[in-house]
């Protein structure tokens, strides 16, 4: 075992892309944290500046261990399995070692500045085991770790647990991360040793950071992964269940639908009604959970308070994230169909009945956009609704309709190009993701600007960032356009 | 009439079909200049070393890429605007295919089986349980092996007039390969199907195809009948007293340690073997497949 070698491990574990995304993320939270700490709350001076920075910092630390640091148990089984003891131990090292020195450096940092050292590193440590937890538990577990902080906002008034700048809370704190750790010691201990640590839903979230991918999307949701590598890893009630009776020539757009697969393929009522549950479920649990959150603080004024207009906020943002969800997995998994040359292409191209290529072109266009396009349709349809019960806000309700239509750009503009032949590099489309991403957030901040002149200036920039981001789609979709008009029929694979 | 003069088009043009084809990925070229005929109701056996091109060339000849130069025609139209008509004649297996893992067996069977109008559901439906596949199990979680079985059904049960498969054997155990082999025969013999098969198993070529075709380093370097070969080519050993005599070879050259020399040499247009073959002390050896293939690609 060399120091180079663990101290290097975690870069060699993690995949290309996610390396500079997880630098990215680093960096930006540890400015913004800094930023906060110094223009938020006026230095180091401020009562509170250790313990909240503390947990500023800790939200970049928990994201840190779980997609950086959690993949060196995929070089401990590669290790393992080419009989390489030293690969296998560096690795394991080096997570002890980046663990320690995530929860001492930044502890001792902040401690020596502004006190309450002991809170900070317990706060420190709990996200570094809490992130090495959610990613080496099964995946139906690692789920709920996600709920935690929400969890422990709601019991922390009931059970009267100490807060981040009490006494009590290193103790606290101490408890949960040595429950984590130990999780993740025996989740570590269990997948290394496992004879097929890869596949089922008892394997490990993390699995999925070193699931193959294609099409430059990533694993969005598991869109971008191999269809099979998919089926394989979901149990039978999460397997799609296909409607097969309206396809055949006589009905080429759903013959195309199921030939596409994922969320373009017609489901059975069963197969619809448990997608819809799964969705509806996840909906009630947040809306419940927001609702019971609003009531223990304000029960009195519920109607009235602010914690409306925070719970209409974030039921709006779900309504958006949702929506953005939507429109990014048909393009991930249509950008996954479109590189591979040995699978739905090749048959679609060769299957008769769908017409001639002008036929299939119109066709094809109609399958791959209809259904996500009609999704987000029924969303605006949806939020506008909620919006009307829940008074929200004008300039929230357009704020969201836009995000929306901008998702429906999104989703036509990159449909577009996939087909067509010209798919945007990865990099220009992360780049127009994250332009997405920032106007939709900004987005559900409108409603809470004051009025005049400030929230005037702050619309133009904001509509104008949208015209630049809908331009720019508009460009994407004309290059697509033209790209399918030239090609002699649309199955033609995409080069990586 | 025009039915009629599609129909005599038909007959006499080839089922397969490329002239001055060149393809190439941003790694470099991969085919260059490639012509190829398949004679209807023939079995033509493409071989050639991991990476020569074979793939490629067979994606290129059924219009699923767009190739650099070079024109593609399939029983005479335009490989990549082929019409519906051409595509239910033609049937095609990848390479470790992966299509539709979201459907069952019997799902993808039914639904591919409507587009064509020949489909055989009895033979589908037998031939799935004589190789032991779950009907209801998804594609998707099916082993490599089973899910090329079921590809081979689903060609094989739309009875096309020509049968594409690139690399079928490649994860077929050894009972799986030979029904398939024999399957491949059967059809080539009693329906007249015209099939074109990429492989590296010598033993399989030799078995099934009429015709052979050698793909080396993106050229086609050989294309003739399997017993052609057998007598057209052999190998010539000369002494190192002679070897200043030998021939221009036409694959392969070797010289060995006492300094004789051994070649591979092709008869002419008459029949008749290089002169140098009657010298004092030269040996002629017949060659197999599996030693011709290693002579050109070795």
């Amino acid at each position: 075992m060399t120091t180079q070698g663990m101290l290097i491990a975690p870069w060699y574990a993690m995949r290309r892309t996610t390396r500079w995304i997880v630098l990215a993320i680093s960096v930006l939270l540890a400015a913004g944290a800094s930023a906060f700490a110094i223009f938020g709350l006026r230095g180091a001076e401020h009562l509170y500046w250790a313990p909240v920075t503390g947990m500023l910092v800790a939200t970049g630390v928990f994201i840190l261990t779980l997609f950086a640091l959690s993949p060196c148990l995929l070089l401990a089984i590669d290790g393992r399995k080419m009989r390489l003891p030293r690969l296998e131990r560096e690795a394991s090292c080096a997570v002890l070692l980046y663990g320690v020195l995530l929860v001492i450096v930044p502890g001792a940092l902040i401690g020596s500045l502004g006190g309450y050292t002991l809170n900070v590193m317990a706060a420190l440590a709990t996200a570094v085991t809490a992130g090495l937890a959610m990613a080496l538990l099964p995946r139906v577990f690692s789920f709920f770790i996600w709920l935690l902080p929400a969890a422990f906002n709601m019991l922390q008034p009931v059970f009267h647990l100490p807060r981040p700048a009490e006494p009590g809370f290193p103790l606290l704190a101490g408890s949960i991360a040595l429950v984590f750790a130990l999780i993740a010691l025996v989740c570590w201990r269990r997948v290394a040793r496992a004879e097929q640590p890869f596949g089922g839903m008892g394997a490990p979230m993390m699995m999925q950071f070193g699931a193959a991918t294609r099409g430059d999307w990533g694993s969005w949701g598991g869109a971008g992964m191999d269809p099979s590598t998919l089926i394989r890893r979901n149990p039978a009630w999460l397997q799609p269940r296909v409607e097969l009776r309206q396809s055949g020539p006589a009905h080429p757009v759903t013959s195309l639908r199921i030939g596409l697969g994922g969320v373009f393929a017609p489901l059975t009522r069963g197969g619809r009604a448990m997608q819809l549950s799964i969705v509806l479920g996840t909906s009630l649990f947040f809306v419940l959970q927001l609702g019971v959150q609003a009531a223990q603080h304000h029960a009195e004024h519920f109607n009235e308070s602010l914690v409306h207009t925070g719970l209409v906020g974030m039921l709006l943002w779900g309504i958006g994230f949702g929506g953005s969800m939507l429109a990014l997995l048909p393009i991930a998994q249509l950008a996954q169909r479109w590189t591979k040359q040995n699978a739905e292409l090749p048959l679609l191209a060769l299957m008769p009945g769908l017409g001639d290529a002008q036929d299939v072109k119109r066709r094809l266009l109609c399958a791959s956009l209809l259904p996500p396009l009609a999704a987000l349709a029924a969303l605006i349809v949806l939020a506008w609704i909620l919006a009307t019960l829940l008074h929200a806000s004008t300039a929230g309700t357009y704020a969201l309709v836009l995000t929306l239509c901008g998702a429906m750009a999104f989703v036509s503009a990159f449909v577009l190009s996939v087909i067509g032949g010209r798919p945007l590099g990865r990099w220009p489309s992360v780049g127009l993701c994250l332009l997405g991403y920032v106007l939709f957030s900004v987005g559900v901040f409108v409603p809470m600007m004051s009025s005049g002149d400030q929230i005037h200036s702050y619309l133009v920039w904001f509509l104008g960032a949208w015209a630049v981001l809908l331009a720019l789609l508009a460009w994407l979709s004309l290059r697509g356009w033209r790209g399918l008009a030239q090609r002699p029929h649309p199955f033609l694979a995409n080069s990586l | 009439m025009n039915a009629l003069l599609r129909s005599i088009n038909d007959n006499h043009a080839a089922p397969l079909a490329v002239r001055g084809l060149s393809h190439g990925y941003e790694d470099g070229q991969v085919l260059s200049h490639v012509d190829l005929a398949i004679e209807a109701g023939s079995v033509l056996g493409l071989i050639g070393r991991n990476g020569a091109g074979k793939s490629t060339l067979i994606r290129a000849m059924l219009g699923l890429l767009q190739p650099h130069a070079g024109e593609c025609t399939v029983f005479g139209e335009a490989a990549l605007k082929l019409s519906d008509r051409s595509k239910a004649r033609i049937a095609y297996v990848p390479q470790q295919p992966d299509a539709l893992a979201w459907l069952s067996a019997r799902q993808m069977l039914d639904y591919v089986g409507r587009f064509y109008p020949t489909w055989d559901a009895a033979y589908a439906k037998t031939t799935l349980e004589r190789w032991l596949i779950s009907p209801n199990k998804l594609l998707g979680k099916l082993s490599p092996g089973e899910r090329q079985r079921v590809d081979l059904i689903r060609a094989l049960a739309s009875r096309p007039e020509l049968l594409v498969l690139d690399e079928p054997a490649a994860a077929l155990d050894p009972v799986a390969r030979r029904d398939l082999l024999r399957e491949i025969a059967l059809r080539a013999g009693e329906a007249g199907t015209t099939v074109l098969f990429s492989t590296h198993i010598v033993s399989d070529l030799e078995r099934v195809a009429s015709d052979i075709a050698f793909l080396h380093d993106g050229k086609l370097l050989l294309h003739c009948g399997v017993d052609e070969t057998k007598e057209r080519f052999a190998r010539l050993w000369l002494p190192a007293a002679m070897s200043a005599a030998a021939p221009a070879p036409v694959f392969g050259r070797h010289r060995h340690e006492d300094g004789s020399l051994s070649l591979v040499v092709e008869r002419d247009a008459n029949g008749r073997w290089p002169e140098a073959c009657a010298l004092p002390g030269a040996r002629i050896d017949a060659l197999g497949l599996e030693d011709l293939f290693v002579e050109i690609a070795g």
